[in-house]
């Protein structure tokens, strides 16, 4: 009896440290967490795949919950009302010791007919509660798409570089009917990065090296547009949006972050 | 009499050893893989086992040890065709094709001699314990890629075929182990872990 008594009296002592160590744990707050990374696309593609990460649920991630989404850029001059979206849930990934899901926001976008661009874009979520949480998701461009067989693309691929998450370099293999220079390539509305093809002379066939410049908004799809001269005229080609690798990796550490603190 | 008994334990542990060769054969079902510089497990040589095993024969009272023999080693694979397409038509089409990628962990274990793996679960582990004296992390068990569906669109001419597939990279890390109890040999064998770092995708058409 004096046993399980003394027994007793540990296990009750245990608890009680337990219960005074959790109570000294500073609360963990609620965060989301957002890849700050370019979305490059065409008019062609209807939905927008927007990723955030939070470490514990809330309410923003319930669409039954939502009243409106919109997409802005920073001085809140060019907003995109989104009609219908939807939300999943998507895989852990951890940063910072901490474990976070991803929600995939699938915002439909409104019928473009021209280039869009938001070099900062916000996307702003408010709550039936009136709440507005406006979020930063990184760089948006989208690029109108018209269709054309000016140049004929058979082979492309990408590859990355140090950075696990960033596209380095897309490599095009092309085939023309008639003889083209490629003199630059777009992948976002307003930037292009001069090429480094194989041959300066006009040519139907040819492969074009795109470097792609250090930018710190890591991406690993985009769309492209060739700028290319034809009998000495300068013609424009979009190409479709394409996703170049994946990086299977657990951390978000490697990424260009932006953190909230949620309510 | 509790010597008797512990005597019995220990006969119990040693008879009930495992005897026969498994394997997890994931990445090797690649349509190739290619390694730089060192040597897949299954490439090792009986003289290669005999000289790697002198390092874990050295008895202790429990635990493994483990001999790594090749650290990160870079490889390169090539997995089967995703799609293709062949346009028999007389004019060019626009064609979309939607990617559905399926859940895919980023590790594969394989293992030669006696040390075993647990299949069940979606995450192979090596049995007794090895997955963590050989300091795998928890991280990389559970990668797991998430169900996600995009798609291609592209323009294909008459008579061309367009071909969609996935290559990537990797890290093997190989060796020999020995795990003991009470000094006795429990298991002695190879084991080799394969991780996915990038995965990339490659379209190419070309005229039929």
């Amino acid at each position: 009896m004096k046993k399980i008594g003394i027994s007793m009296m540990i296990i009750l002592v245990f608890i009680i440290l337990f219960i005074n160590l959790k109570a000294l744990e500073e609360p963990t707050s609620k965060k989301m967490v957002i890849p700050q990374t370019l979305y490059s696309q065409t008019t062609e593609e209807k939905s927008l795949e927007v990723r955030v990460f939070l470490n514990k649920s809330h309410v923003i991630t319930d669409p039954n919950a939502i009243h409106s989404i919109y997409l802005a850029n920073e001085e809140n001059t060019n907003r995109i009302k989104i009609e219908t979206f939807n939300i999943t849930k998507g895989t852990e990934k951890r940063y910072l010791k901490e474990r976070y899901i991803a929600y995939i926001y699938e915002l439909e976008l409104p019928l473009l007919q021209m280039d869009l661009k938001m070099n900062h874009c916000i996307m702003e979520i408010t709550l039936k509660n009136d709440d507005l949480h406006k979020i930063s998701i990184g760089s948006l461009s989208i690029l109108s798409y018209e269709t054309t067989d000016s140049i004929n693309i058979t082979n492309q691929f990408g590859k990355i570089g140090d950075n696990p998450y960033a596209l380095e370099q897309i490599t095009l293999d092309y085939y023309s009917e008639t003889p083209v220079r490629v003199t630059e390539v777009f992948y976002k509305t307003d930037q292009f990065v001069k090429v480094d093809c194989r041959y300066d002379e006009l040519t139907k066939k040819g492969q074009i090296l795109i470097t792609l410049p250090n930018i710190a908004m890591k991406f690993n799809k985009t769309a492209l547009r060739l700028v290319f001269e034809r009998n000495d005229v300068t013609h424009y080609q979009t190409i479709h949006t394409f996703k170049y690798f994946d990086s299977i990796s657990e951390n978000l550490d490697d990424m260009n972050l932006k953190i909230y603190v949620l309510n | 009499m509790k010597k008797w008994v512990l005597l019995v334990v220990v006969l119990l542990l040693i008879t009930s050893r495992g005897v026969s060769l498994h394997a997890d054969t994931d990445y090797q079902s690649f349509e190739s893989i290619e390694i730089t510089d060192g040597k897949f497990l299954k490439d090792y040589t009986k003289s290669e086992y005999k000289n790697y095993y002198k390092k874990v024969v050295k008895r202790r009272f429990a635990g493994w040890n483990v001999n790594i023999v090749h650290e990160d080693l870079k490889v390169t694979y090539k997995t089967e065709t995703i799609f293709s397409y062949y346009n028999d038509g007389l004019t060019a089409i626009d064609y979309e094709y939607k990617f559905e990628g399926t859940k895919t962990t980023s590790r594969s274990i394989t293992s030669s001699g006696q040390i075993g793996i647990n299949a069940s679960g979606t995450v192979k582990k090596f049995k007794g314990g090895l997955d963590a004296s050989l300091k795998i992390t928890s991280t990389e068990e559970e990668s797991e890629k998430e169900n996600e569906t995009w798609k291609i669109k592209m323009q294909i001419d008459p008579g061309t075929m367009a071909n969609l597939y996935i290559h990537g990279e990797g890290k093997i890390t190989n060796g020999v182990a020995a795990r003991y109890l009470f000094w006795f040999l429990l298991e002695k064998g190879g084991f080799e872990i394969f991780t996915v770092t990038t995965q990339y995708y490659r379209l190419e058409k070309v005229q039929v």
